[in-house]
């Protein structure tokens, strides 16, 4: 009888520290120093709330590149903790990490216009061309007034819809690209009637002769059609031997929830 | 939707439930069983199963015992945007699982029982098709396969009817706990309805064969 009470207490003991370790999070002031502000944008009238994190006590006062993160709501903490990670590693520099979120706290649906470009079979409300010009001309003044940036470095972050925008606004400012760094994870590149991202990428190499940026895309091989797709436009990229662009790609067995994950650390690997 | 597949679970439980009160105490007891069912992790994917049981630790209250669970889930081709590509594309998933099975009938007259079954077993995915589209000289055959060994809990609800209690129901619900050692906090607690970390509700019908 006490035999069987002691086996009791002990899987009470492992169920209950399974469950605990489950849902311990890193906070991000264990990871180091953040601080919140909000901002409302004239280009697409929403009011963003935006994360900035730096992996030490304080923030850097010499230049340091900058990370813009899309879906912060759902990345914040992921990705502060791999760049923690990675810092401490030695693998990438100590960097400032921008999580961008939505005020209305329905980021979930208010991303989808700020994501996706207009166009032909594309959602009505689609206004991705005035949300570049809102992290153009709003955001990341306000960001690099505030803290000391390495501009030649400076990053941004995209998973699905938002590995879709990260990709085509490189495209479609590829003379003068905003962001020097990129990591596309999983992008939605099936968007539009003839898949739109990969008419624009015909139409840049008519008209370019290089790209100045360093790109990592990534995607899980259990999102239907989607890795191939990645693998041809991956392909595409490099074969158009871009002087300039540095490039590279990964597939992981993982679903279009889970690739974030090894598509965003093996990015900040590569671009760093 | 989601109401109307918690409407069809509670019914047939409910129903087993009342048909289970007519059992004999002296049948409700297997020593094997063979069972088939339908699960359902997402609206767009769908799965079947066979799990063959053995029961050989049998209390009036309690019986403990193996199982076999053969599963396969498919997911259909669905074009998520609108666009001008011609596609074909099939997601399969098959499913090997050793379980072992707790099942505990509270009641000395009924044999509705109430199971929990921790699992390990197999799990292969193959995601396969063709994508075509002439405008941008798209022309794509992809096939990529997944093996991965898994972990997790099934729990179950279930009674036989009939004055033979040969023939009995069960609803379930089956998730794999691999996302525990997963290091991305998003996915580190179970995940709902992805592929890689399965996690279903579905309907059982029980024979028992001895």
């Amino acid at each position: 009888m006490i035999q069987l009470q002691n086996i009791k207490r002990i899987l009470f003991i492992l169920c209950f520290s399974i469950f605990i370790s489950s849902c311990k999070k890193d906070k991000l002031s264990n990871l180091g120093i953040s601080k919140k502000f909000d901002i409302t944008s004239t280009h697409t009238g929403t009011t963003y709330t935006m994360t900035v994190f730096y992996p030490d006590e304080n923030f850097p006062t010499t230049p340091t590149p900058i990370i813009y993160l899309m879906d912060g709501f759902w990345y914040g903490d992921m990705v502060a903790k791999q760049i923690t990670d990675l810092t401490n590693e030695g693998s990438m520099p100590k960097c400032i990490l921008v999580s961008l979120d939505y005020k209305s706290g329905a980021g979930v649906y208010d991303r989808a216009p700020d994501l996706q470009y207009p166009g032909d079979g594309i959602d009505s409300k689609a206004k991705g061309d005035q949300f570049f010009q809102f992290l153009k001309t709003e955001l990341i003044p306000a960001v690099e007034t505030d803290y000391p940036s390495d501009t030649t470095q400076r990053t941004i972050i995209g998973h699905s819809l938002g590995g879709f925008f990260v990709l085509y606004s490189l495209l479609d400012n590829v003379s003068h690209p905003l962001f020097n760094k990129i990591i596309a994870a999983s992008c939605s590149l099936g968007l539009g009637k003839d898949n739109m991202i990969f008419q624009k990428e015909i139409q840049v190499a008519a008209s370019t002769t290089d790209i100045k940026a360093t790109i990592f895309i990534g995607s899980g091989t259990l999102v239907g059609n989607s890795p191939a797709m990645h693998q041809e436009f991956f392909n595409r990229l490099k074969n158009r031997n871009y002087p300039n662009l540095k490039i590279d790609f990964a597939l992981y067995n993982e679903t279009h929830g889970t690739d974030a994950y090894p598509t965003f650390l093996n990015g900040l690997k590569f671009i760093f | 939707m989601k109401k109307v597949y918690l409407f069809v679970i509670m019914l047939v439980l409910s129903t087993t439930i009342m048909q289970a009160q007519k059992a004999d105490s002296t049948k409700r007891n297997p020593t094997w069983t063979i069972e088939a069912g339908f699960n359902l992790p997402e609206l767009y994917n769908y799965g079947f199963e066979v799990n063959v049981g053995y029961y050989p630790f049998k209390r009036s209250w309690i019986r403990i015992g193996p199982s076999m669970q053969a599963m396969y889930f498919f997911t259909p081709n669905k074009d998520w945007f609108p666009t001008n590509n011609k596609t074909t594309a099939l997601i399969s998933e098959v499913y090997l699982n050793l379980i072992g099975n707790v099942e505990f009938t509270p009641s000395k007259k009924k044999s509705f029982f109430i199971g929990m079954a921790p699992y390990l077993g197999y799990e292969m995915i193959n995601n396969k098709g063709t994508v075509k589209n002439d405008a941008i000289q798209l022309d794509l055959k992809y096939n990529y396969t997944v093996h991965i060994f898994d972990f997790g809990m099934r729990y179950k609800l279930g009674g036989y009817i009939g004055k033979k209690q040969k023939n009995g129901l069960q609803v379930q619900f089956q998730s794999s706990l691999r996302g525990l050692t997963d290091k991305d906090p998003r996915t580190k607690a179970v995940n709902i309805g992805l592929p890689n970390f399965k996690t279903f509700v579905g309907v059982t019908y029980i024979y028992k064969i001895k």
